[in-house]
């Protein structure tokens, strides 16, 4: 059943106690609603509508005051779907060496290993509708310029539709008999009982600003990397640092994927041959290379992936018959006012290059990387999200062995030759700004998984340290980042969650 | 050698091998978060970073005349 909040009074959950009251109604709200017992009652908060609605997304307004990132508001969707209502498909778990202290990373290494959420990957994969392995298509020759190396793996990412829940499993929510799902539905407060150690209910309000409060056995928040610190933070009536947060990590170690162009490559000419035979059209498919562990190890980086991304019109007319050392020349003599005259008098494609090398890297946990409260406040009272984001010298590190080693793999290939920036090469902290892609919209860390509760949020259960009736989930609850996009791993926690909290309800109370 | 390929060998000679480049510990000396450093390449003598191109260091020698020819400068 689904209801809207707008339409009902104050009245509503009036001595009703619920089994389970799950706040947001994304990908990993949805997941764990229904996957859960038929026999458990369920309460599902949705603070947005079945809409995107300029009332609802004003509530993630919010500032940047750290490295450049996306504007808050349209970096998220506060409705229905959450997140899936507009992500665009990329898949991937995370590796097992994910989950593995290293020592060269500070507060890296989970409670857990990949082997505890690797049994709910086929169920992920079938809610993501993940049916087709690689989806890129690539085209062999392509592919064997990029095989395995002792250091390197060529990986693949899948493709989900996307997958929107909002339209997938609406029904099933409408239809579910145990599920009571209200839209329009904003949270403004928990409240613990009398021992400060359990939630004792929720408050929240719909549109017209009428208060609501409910009672549940158990409790889950999972309302996104940003909401889910922003809230905790604003619940500070019982407890001044706000809830959850007696370890003071609530908002902290704010981790996103930092995406940035780290090279630009010409073929090789016999390597241009090659792919123009087997790809006359010349559109080949992005190629992702990741290293292994090893790798990792030995040069004391951060995990990553690199997409070696040629591009399209390349292969079909570039160059006129040059050879990859003009290419090389040409493009090493180029400032930008020549190059533009060149542009203006030949009439030729706008870049010397055949193509782009990207990375997606993991991050070092930072506890300066931030989620604080801003000055403003929201329509409801609550403070909005102020976000400092920072990226260090490791990152860099990270971006400049990737470069170099595949610059490598280009020579050793016979596939090449890569120019690294010269920001990369730069022995500062330096990371440009927009128009690059900074990142990956990917709001992670920021209730973080922990053994030690005073390192972290959240135990290995999802369940938070210092609240005994409270779970968050989400990619806040990541302890690192890894390098690829959350949603399947978002899943597979929710799943692992719904079966944690099964295990609570052997039966039906 | 060409007049052209001497020139050319010239401009390339000129141009600065990156500090970060000339790193000969690599992994040991990255740590975080104090220092930056490259990998793979330090020390390493079959790759050279010139203009911020990572070039076999053979490709110097395999220049051909023809590269001279025909660009846009």
């Amino acid at each position: 059943m689904i209801n809207n909040l707008n339409q009902l009074d104050s009245t509503t959950f009036q001595n009703r106690v619920y089994d389970i009251c799950i706040i947001g109604a994304g990908p990993a709200g949805l997941t764990i609603a229904l996957n859960l017992p038929k026999y458990l009652n369920i309460l599902l908060l949705e603070a947005g509508g079945m809409q995107r609605s300029d009332e609802s997304q004003q509530v993630y307004q919010g500032t940047n005051t750290g490295h450049t990132y996306f504007d808050l508001e349209k970096s998220r969707s506060r409705f229905f779907g959450g997140s899936s209502n507009h992500w665009s498909g990329m898949c991937r778990p995370l590796d097992d060496h994910d989950f593995e202290k290293k020592a060269h990373v500070p507060l890296s290494g989970w409670p857990i290993s990949y082997n505890d959420i690797q049994p709910y990957q086929q169920q992920a994969w079938q809610m993501l509708d993940l049916d087709k392995p690689d989806p890129y298509n690539v085209t062999p020759a392509w592919k064997d310029y990029l095989q395995d190396t002792e250091d390197f793996n060529n990986i693949e990412f899948w493709l989900s539709p996307p997958t929107r829940f909002r339209k997938k499993y609406r029904k099933a929510i409408q239809q579910s008999g145990n599920i009571d799902c209200y839209i329009n539905a904003n949270l403004t407060d928990m409240q613990l009982d009398e021992d400060l150690q359990n939630v004792k209910e929720v408050v929240f309000h719909n549109y017209k600003k009428t208060r609501f409060s409910a009672s549940a056995r158990h409790f889950v928040l999972a309302t996104g990397g940003i909401e889910n610190p922003r809230l905790l933070l604003n619940f500070n009536t019982q407890k001044s640092q706000g809830l959850a947060n007696d370890s003071g990590f609530v908002g902290r170690c704010f981790v996103d994927h930092p995406h940035y162009r780290i090279g630009e490559f010409v073929f090789a000419d016999d390597a241009l041959e090659n792919l123009r035979a087997a790809k006359p059209d010349g559109y080949l498919q992005k190629q992702f290379v990741a290293p292994n562990k090893d790798f990792i190890e030995r040069e004391r980086c951060l995990n990553f992936s690199v997409r070696i991304e040629p591009y399209r019109f390349k292969l079909a007319d570039r160059r006129q018959g040059s050879t990859m050392w003009q290419q090389i020349k040409r493009a090493s003599c180029r400032t930008e006012w020549t190059w533009n005259l060149y542009k203006e008098l030949t009439d030729k494609p706008d870049s010397c290059f055949d193509g782009k090398v990207k990375i997606a890297s993991d991050q070092t946990p930072n506890p300066n990387s931030r989620i604080i409260l801003g000055d403003t406040t929201d329509q409801f009272g609550l403070r909005h999200s102020s976000l400092h984001w920072q990226l260090g010298l490791m990152e860099k590190h990270t971006m400049r062995v990737a470069a170099f080693a595949v610059g490598q793999l280009f020579i050793d290939r016979e596939l090449g030759r890569l120019k690294i920036p010269d920001w990369l090469l730069a022995d500062d902290s330096f990371f440009p700004g927009f128009p690059q892609q900074v990142g990956g919209h990917h709001h992670i860390g920021t209730t973080r998984m922990s053994g030690n509760p005073k390192e972290g949020v959240v135990d290995k259960n999802l369940r938070a340290h210092s609240v005994n009736n409270l779970f968050i989930t989400g990619s806040s609850v990541f302890t690192t980042s890894g390098h690829t996009n959350p949603t399947l791993s978002i899943v597979q926690f929710s799943l692992r969650l719904a079966n944690h909290l099964k295990s609570l309800y052997p039966v039906a109370l | 050698m060409t007049p052209k390929r001497r020139q050319l060998l010239q401009f390339l000679s000129t141009l600065p091998v990156l500090s970060a480049f000339k790193s000969t510990n690599t992994a040991a000396e990255a740590v975080f978060p104090e220092t930056l450093t490259n990998a793979n390449t330090s020390g390493n003598n079959n790759y050279i970073l010139r203009n911020g191109w990572l070039l076999k260091r053979d490709d110097i020698n395999n220049l051909h005349d023809s590269t001279l020819s025909n660009t846009p400068e």
